[in-house]
């Protein structure tokens, strides 16, 4: 009796730790465009989210008139908690944006 | 296993020597800062290493695919592009095919290394299945072994341009840059190529199917060189 107890025990744990292992190998998977907390490769140097950096270009050309209605994104960062810093070059010049991580646009300076 | 494990070290020694691209263009605005780079996190030893082409090699033999954030799927995406529009995040190794109601299909790539990126804003100016890969004049100079196909390499599984091809252009004019599949499927998420846009085939034949010529590609790259006409 008692070894059979403890042969189910033994199976529980092995049942546990399987389940365990599955749900941990699920939270690797993303759907999301920006890097979760439980992701498995990321960038050695953390840029803005790409759909943020088009948001920033697109906003920007509005904002400015751009002609030709190009804006590029060159390179990004964070910049405080919750924002990243966008920078963008055009024909005839370059400006910096801020945009939140819910995807608000919070300033548009031409550089 | 010792077949497969030589056919990775060649294709580690021929990705740095058989790039489907050389760098004859006119770049603007050349500022070459450093890479960015992928890392993955190293359960034994809990700490996050550089995903270099050693380890990807090793990561591809052992799971027979690349990382799961490189696997092909649907995100959320929000921007003001229109369906169909190509976006390539060179830092983080994704290509994103705009669809309606703010998603996108994620694909993981393998883009320039070293001074071979780019970034800029082009578009599709031509498809090809198995396409023939003609190493330029450069790239016979860098690597001796490549002059067997001076005269174009036909496609097929063996040929590094892979299955799918689609060829970027600005305006009219070749960029000479494409975004092909591969036959070094384990260097996804690397930045090993000589500037073309590399995915596993099954990705780039997918892609190829969806896309239409004349699709607006939007390319993304810290620091890289900028292709003129931006």
């Amino acid at each position: 009796m008692t070894r059979s107890h403890s042969k189910g025990n033994w199976k529980l744990g092995i049942g546990c730790a399987t389940a365990a292992g599955l749900l941990l190998i699920g939270g690797c998977n993303t759907s999301s465009s920006n890097a979760g907390a439980s992701q498995t490769v990321r960038t050695s140097e953390e840029t803005a989210p790409t759909d943020l950096q088009l948001l920033c270009a697109s906003k920007t050309v509005e904002k400015l008139q751009i002609s030709g209605g190009n804006a590029l994104p060159v390179s990004s960062a964070r910049s405080g908690e919750q924002a990243y810093q966008v920078n963008l070059t055009f024909e005839g010049g370059q400006a910096t944006c801020i945009i939140d991580e819910s995807g608000v646009v919070q300033s548009i300076t031409p550089v | 296993m010792s077949g497969l494990m030589s056919k990775l070290a060649a294709g580690l020694r021929a990705a740095f020597t058989w790039g489907p691209a050389a760098l004859v263009l006119t770049l603007a605005g050349v500022a070459m800062a450093q890479n960015v780079g992928t890392q993955i996190y190293d359960n034994t030893n809990r700490k996050w290493v550089d995903y270099t082409p050693q380890v990807a090699a090793r990561y591809y033999r052992i799971h027979g695919q690349a990382p799961e954030e490189f696997q092909r799927q649907v995100v959320q995406f929000r921007t003001a592009e229109k369906p169909g529009t190509i976006i390539i995040d060179g830092d983080r190794h994704f290509l994103y095919l705009v669809l309606p109601n703010f998603q996108a299909i994620r694909y993981g790539i393998g883009v320039g290394r070293e001074g071979f990126g780019w970034a800029g804003i082009v578009k599709v100016g031509r498809k090809q299945e198995w396409p023939t890969w003609t190493p330029p004049k450069e790239m016979i100079e860098r690597d001796p072994d490549s002059a067997k196909w001076a005269n174009g390499m036909p496609g097929g599984p063996d040929n590094p341009l892979g299955a799918r091809a689609l060829y970027i252009y600005e305006g009219n004019r070749d960029t000479i840059y494409r975004i092909h599949g591969t036959n070094q499927p384990w260097s996804i998420g690397l930045n090993i190529s000589s500037g073309c846009i590399r995915m596993n085939n099954d990705d780039v034949t997918d892609l190829y199917s969806r896309v239409e010529i004349g699709a607006k590609v939007i390319v993304l790259m810290q620091g890289a060189a900028l292709y003129k006409g931006v």
